[in-house]
């Protein structure tokens, strides 16, 4: 075991003590230690790692995370971080740990949400946390089951519809030494239920810690899940997410990525569409600015006949960011009647952007309907012109035309708060918004 | 109004004007004709500012004041209008917005207050209704998905609300139809008035029909060969460009 990776070790045997678990669970632990000592942490020699270094998460020095009271946050500060004006239940996590004074759990009947922490502590075992270990491959996924502590499992019934949406509020504060954190969440939807969950990491500024995130869904048939991830960590902070989505027969998940935060960021979503008639709907945005790394992995698996995906991921790049982004869709034996279509599409605003993408499709069945595509460039000229020839200054215009490029796939939002904060977000980070606010 | 002098300029490696000479006063209508290629629609963006171009010479005075060495918004909240023979779409950027942006930063530049949104729609509803066009244009994006008319048409609503001094109208004819070119013409006649100036590029007669011009000039090479009234359009329509050149030429 390299150097890097025995602090690590040693934080995990804090843990053990500082955040005791059930046998199954200890056992589940030593397991997910034991594939990241074998692992590490991954490198640019892996394919999928290419383009984005994580050899400062190697090197930095986290705290665990325990049970000792994490920084506290007022109300209001939670409020200051949340999305504004938007209508949901909210459980709140301070530095990876669920606040319940902070949190309003849903009444509804049919949904049931339990804090990890306890199901950790006294639940049976839970085959869809060991089961997940066969994903972690690059390690960080390793590294969340050797620091499972904390989280949420969402549970519906079949046939039920939760309207109000189930927003994760995980914040981070800036701790003298950061905290390293391993949330897990566990979605699964029964049979023709439908629900919203909306996880949103902020952070408090100079907030420097890692969010390491694994997040697994599970649609039964029928089931329907709008998934927001709104990542909005501070520019210190690292964060590594992986979502595994399993959808059964005519399921449909709509995964919305958004990503405008965070010093150095990853994302790997995974679709499995196990079901004929399952459909995933992938809808991603980056803005990447200063000196922010940011980076979206999607995996599409069409295992049976007839099923679908649809993703559109869009960038856009100023000062030195930097974006990768690799969308693959897979097409197994058997699969017909696949339609897998896939876009990406990037705008750079500095000569010192950068951005890796690759769209990419494997087909091993007949008779599917497949197509990608990606582009990089910079704002249309012929568009600027027009928009000067009327009066708007260029700088104005840079900003308009930069900001319709992201509300294309911003607008399909379709929680109208979240997509107003987003929009917010995205107008903050662009010269002359002030001037371009009535275009919203 | 607008004095053009000894005009010369290029694109990339191409000299596309050749010491072009044009004077238009104040209320005038002059069309500019002219095989393909002659110039037409450089001048016209040469008129609006367009930065692929480099003036190698002459000069252009637009009330007295150096045009050449205005930025392109500059020049449209000094009262400069250009519509485009190939209108831009612009997807994702509302037609309606756009338009109240360009008309606020033209009154902010005069030091007119701002017009608020009730006020505004009020004028562009009167316009759209001038331009035969309806209201489902006021959701829609700049020019996204318009046919051809729905896009000329756009730019003549454009000028209407603007109000510019100088509209310079780029082959505004081109692609419309006999009742849509009705309209474009009847709402640049309606636009007709002692303080604007319009020059009108166009490669057809038909438009002069329904646009009266004060003077008529034959562009070739860079240049302009010949002006007259509006017969000389007439007669271009029945003799060709070619007895023009060659007369030109010796």
């Amino acid at each position: 075991m390299s150097a890097v990776l025995s602090h690590f070790t040693e934080d995990q045997a804090v843990i053990a003590d500082s955040l005791p678990v059930a046998d199954w669970a200890a056992e589940l632990r030593r397991r997910g230690l034991a594939r990241f000592e074998a692992s590490g942490l991954p490198t640019t020699r892996l394919e999928d790692w290419k383009y984005t270094n994580v050899r400062a998460i190697g090197r930095g020095r986290f705290e665990p995370w325990t049970t000792e009271p994490a920084a506290e946050l007022s109300a209001e500060a939670v409020d200051a971080l949340a999305v504004e004006g938007l209508d949901a239940w909210r459980i709140v996590f301070v530095d990876g740990q669920w606040v319940a004074h902070l949190s309003t759990l849903p009444d509804d009947d049919g949904i049931t949400c339990m804090n990890l922490r306890d199901m950790l502590r006294t639940a049976p075992a839970d085959d869809s946390l060991s089961d997940w270990l066969d994903y972690g491959e690059s390690g960080f996924g390793a590294l969340n089951t050797a620091f499972l502590g904390d989280g949420i499992s969402i549970e519906t019934s079949a046939g039920v519809n939760i309207e109000r949406p189930i927003c994760l509020l995980f914040l981070s504060t800036a701790n003298e030494t950061p905290r390293a954190v391993h949330p897990r969440v566990l979605i699964r939807a029964a049979a023709n239920s439908r629900l919203s969950v909306l996880e949103h990491y902020a952070g408090v500024d100079g907030a420097a810690g890692l969010t390491n995130v694994v997040t697994q869904v599970q649609l039964d048939t029928g089931a329907r899940l709008e998934h927001y991830r709104l990542q909005e960590e501070s520019d210190k902070a690292y964060h590594v997410a992986a979502v595994q989505a399993e959808l059964g027969q005519d399921s449909c998940m709509h995964s919305h990525n958004l990503h405008t935060g965070g010093r150095l960021s990853r994302a790997d979503i995974h679709a499995r569409l196990t079901g004929r008639g399952a459909h995933v709907g992938l809808n991603g945005f980056y803005l990447a600015a200063g000196r922010q790394h940011t980076d979206s992995h999607t995996l599409v698996d069409h295992l049976v006949p007839h099923t679908t995906s649809d993703e559109e991921y869009r960038g856009v790049l100023t000062g030195h960011g930097r974006a990768v982004f690799n969308g693959k869709a897979v097409v197994h034996e058997g699969a017909a009647g696949t339609n897998a279509q896939q876009a990406n599409h990037n705008l750079l605003l500095s000569e010192n952007a950068e951005v890796d993408t690759k769209p990419e499709l494997e087909i091993y069945a007949d008779d599917v309907k497949c197509s990608h595509g990606a582009t990089v460039g910079a704002l249309d000229t012929d568009a600027l012109f027009y928009l000067q020839s009327r009066g708007i200054d260029q700088s104005a215009a840079r900003a308009i035309l930069t900001f319709a490029f992201a509300d294309e796939v911003l607008r399909h939002l379709d929680q109208d708060a979240v997509r107003r904060h987003v929009e917010q977000r995205v107008l903050a980070r662009l010269p002359k918004s002030d001037t371009i606010r009535e275009f919203l | 109004m607008l004095s053009i002098k000894n005009l010369h300029a290029r694109v990339e490696n191409a000299k596309i004007l050749n010491g072009l000479d044009l004077e238009v006063g104040p209320g005038e209508v002059h069309a500019i004709m002219g095989p393909n290629g002659s110039g037409k629609s450089t001048l016209a963006h040469v008129l609006a500012g367009r930065g692929d171009y480099e003036i190698l010479e002459g000069e252009v005075l637009y009330d007295g004041n150096n045009l050449l060495d205005m930025e392109p918004e500059l020049r449209a909240r000094e009262g400069v209008f250009l519509a485009f023979q190939y209108p831009v779409e612009i997807a994702g950027v509302n037609n309606v917005y756009m338009l109240k942006a360009a008309l606020n930063a033209q009154r902010k530049h005069r030091g007119l207050p701002e017009v608020d949104a009730f006020e505004f729609l009020k004028l562009v509803k009167g316009r759209m209704q001038l331009m035969q066009m309806d209201e489902s244009f006021l959701k829609r994006g700049v020019n996204e998905d318009f046919s051809g008319g729905e896009k000329k048409r756009n730019e003549i609503l454009q000028m209407a609300v603007l109000e510019p001094r100088l509209a310079i109208l780029d082959e505004t004819d081109s692609g419309l139809d006999i009742d849509a070119l009705r309209i474009v013409a009847n709402g640049v006649n309606s636009l007709r008035d002692p303080s604007r100036s319009i020059v009108m590029v166009t490669h057809y007669q038909r438009l002069l029909d329904h646009i009266v011009p004060d003077h008529v000039h034959v562009l070739a090479n860079g240049r302009i060969i010949r002006s007259g009234d509006k017969s000389l359009a007439l007669e271009l329509e029945e003799r060709g460009y070619d007895w023009l050149l060659d007369e030109a030429a010796a």
